[in-house]
């Protein structure tokens, strides 16, 4: 497929007149799709998948795998400093909806540093849910992924696809195991995995310009326990551990990553957060991805925390 | 260990000295902006401190990043440039692609049409010392040398906002009009600059 010529394969996903193609998008949009052509081809192709419909029997799972060249990369829903973030529109039955379950991104950094962004490699699925009509055992579902993929240099890229989805309690095993290994991928809380995370207790308020240091303590336990795997947690480049959504007039630098003193198990992240020019609005989080590794596996724990409110708005 | 004794033995080691990778200090809004000499695409060379008393837009470009070129298919710099360059205000684009080259910016100019300089920053040190990092990247020094708006073009990343707020639009009118810049500073979109 890489060779063909884009506008021949354009036209044979789309359709030979895409306005007709959106009058009537049973007649000619696939599930699987093709986008971002450079002088090598498609450098994203991506397939809309239906999984199982929810207990209530009245939402059903759909999703779109993304197949990324090797060496390119999209971005999850902050992309961090750069890039933009990937958006999946599902339609059906006249509701849209979005991306609900976000795998943990990675973490990308230029070779100096200098900049920093979040987002998938490889392959991932962002899957969310659409409304099935009563009664109904399909659904007709549409999706448009909209995304920018980057290597050295970012091409971005639109793809339409669409589905007649049957409203199953089981999806077809391919799907319902690209759809394990998303949730797999979703950030839990620390507890999930019997351990705890200790957040700032910020003394605050946070002014504009002024910035504050944050520790985040991952806690595993006492060092006698029995802890498979969790006592070879280890900390990577603090850039590296923490992904998280933006907070207006608020930026965070990763400062230094270590273990837990002696005698406990775990990693230590400091952040530093700092107000920009503007007020710091009262009631925002937060709100991120702590990302460690042990030898075999990295985990993704979500956390959350009251970013300090600015002086001059609780006085 | 208690979890709070935990914690407290956490803050100590915090304390303690350690390597520290903060990031490289760049430019803050409300502060003094970083000064710089750089050669245009014609050799010419240009200090910020030659533009005080005016009004300085610095666009980190790229002309290989899609979100330039598609801001220059719609002339979006070019019309900002045009309209405030009769009131005392400088356009500025810099490139700190490790790659460019004066021949390729006089391409591009030639080929775009508009009329300002391009500088070029190949070692990239004038971007790092402003924070750029995509482009486009906008910066608006006032003319007594403060940065005074640091973020996006505008609000519209992916192109499909037909109620587009120009953020840099609203920042030079606003010091035109001596008044601060609301937002003064905004998470700029697009490619990522490309450093060596």
């Amino acid at each position: 497929m890489k060779t063909l010529n884009p506008l021949v394969l354009g036209a044979l996903l789309l359709g030979p007149d895409l306005a007709t193609a959106q009058d009537d998008p049973v007649a000619t949009l696939a599930a699987t799709t093709e986008g971002a052509f450079d002088d090598e081809g498609a450098r994203v192709v991506t397939t809309l998948i239906s999984g199982s419909v929810s207990d209530s029997g009245d939402r059903l799972q759909v999703g779109v795998v993304f197949d990324i060249d090797p060496e390119w990369h999209i971005y999850w829903k902050n992309p961090g400093q750069t890039g933009l973030s990937t958006a999946v529109t599902f339609t059906a039955g006249g509701e849209t909806s979005g991306v609900e379950l976000w795998p943990a991104p990675s973490v990308f950094q230029t070779d100096d540093g200098f900049i920093t962004s979040f987002g998938y490699e490889g392959q991932v699925l962002l899957s969310g849910s659409v409304l099935v009509p009563a009664g109904a055992d399909e659904v007709h579902v549409t999706a448009a992924a909209d995304y920018l993929v980057c290597d050295s240099t970012c091409i971005p890229g639109r793809n339409e696809m669409q589905l007649v989805a049957p409203v199953a309690t089981r999806a077809e095993s391919e799907a319902e195991s690209a759809f394990a290994v998303a949730e797999a991928a979703v950030p839990v809380d620390a507890s999930e995995l019997g351990w705890s995370i200790i957040l700032p207790v910020i003394p605050g308020p946070l002014l504009p310009g002024e910035s504050v240091e944050v520790l985040i303590a991952l806690d595993t336990g006492p060092e006698s326990e029995e802890l498979p795997s969790a006592g070879m947690l280890r900390p990577d480049e603090p850039a590296r551990m923490i992904a998280y959504e933006r907070i207006e007039q608020v930026t965070v630098e990763p400062l230094m990553a270590s273990h837990t003193p002696e005698g406990r198990r775990g990693v230590l992240l400091t952040l530093r957060l700092t107000a920009g020019a503007d007020p710091v609005a009262e009631d925002q989080l937060f709100s991120g991805v702590f990302l460690v590794s042990d030898r075999t596996t990295r985990r993704a724990l979500r956390i959350e925390f009251p970013i300090p409110r600015n002086h001059t708005e609780t006085e | 260990m208690s979890i709070q004794r935990f914690l407290s033995a956490a803050c100590v080691l915090l304390a303690a000295p350690a390597v520290l990778h903060a990031q490289d200090a760049t430019a803050v809004v409300g502060e003094a902006a970083p000064g710089f000499s750089l050669q245009d695409e014609s050799g010419a060379t240009h200090t910020l401190a030659q533009y005080e008393g005016q009004v300085v837009v610095l666009e980190w470009t790229n002309p290989e990043c899609p979100y330039v070129v598609r801001h220059y298919d719609v002339d979006t710099m070019e019309n900002l440039a045009t309209t405030y360059g009769g009131q005392d205000v400088v356009w500025l684009a810099v490139n700190s692609s490790h790659f460019n080259t004066a021949d390729d910016v006089t391409a591009w100019k030639s080929a775009e049409g508009f009329e300002y300089s391009t500088l070029l920053d190949v070692d990239g040190s004038v971007g790092h010392a402003y924070g750029a990092r995509t482009t486009p990247h906008m910066f608006v020094v006032a003319a007594d040398g403060t940065l005074a708006y640091a973020g996006a073009i505008d609000d519209n990343p992916r192109g499909n906002n037909d109620d587009a707020t120009n953020y840099v639009d609203g920042a030079v009118a606003a010091l035109i009009a001596g008044d601060s810049p609301s937002p003064s500073s905004t998470d700029p979109y697009g490619c990522s600059v490309k450093y060596e």
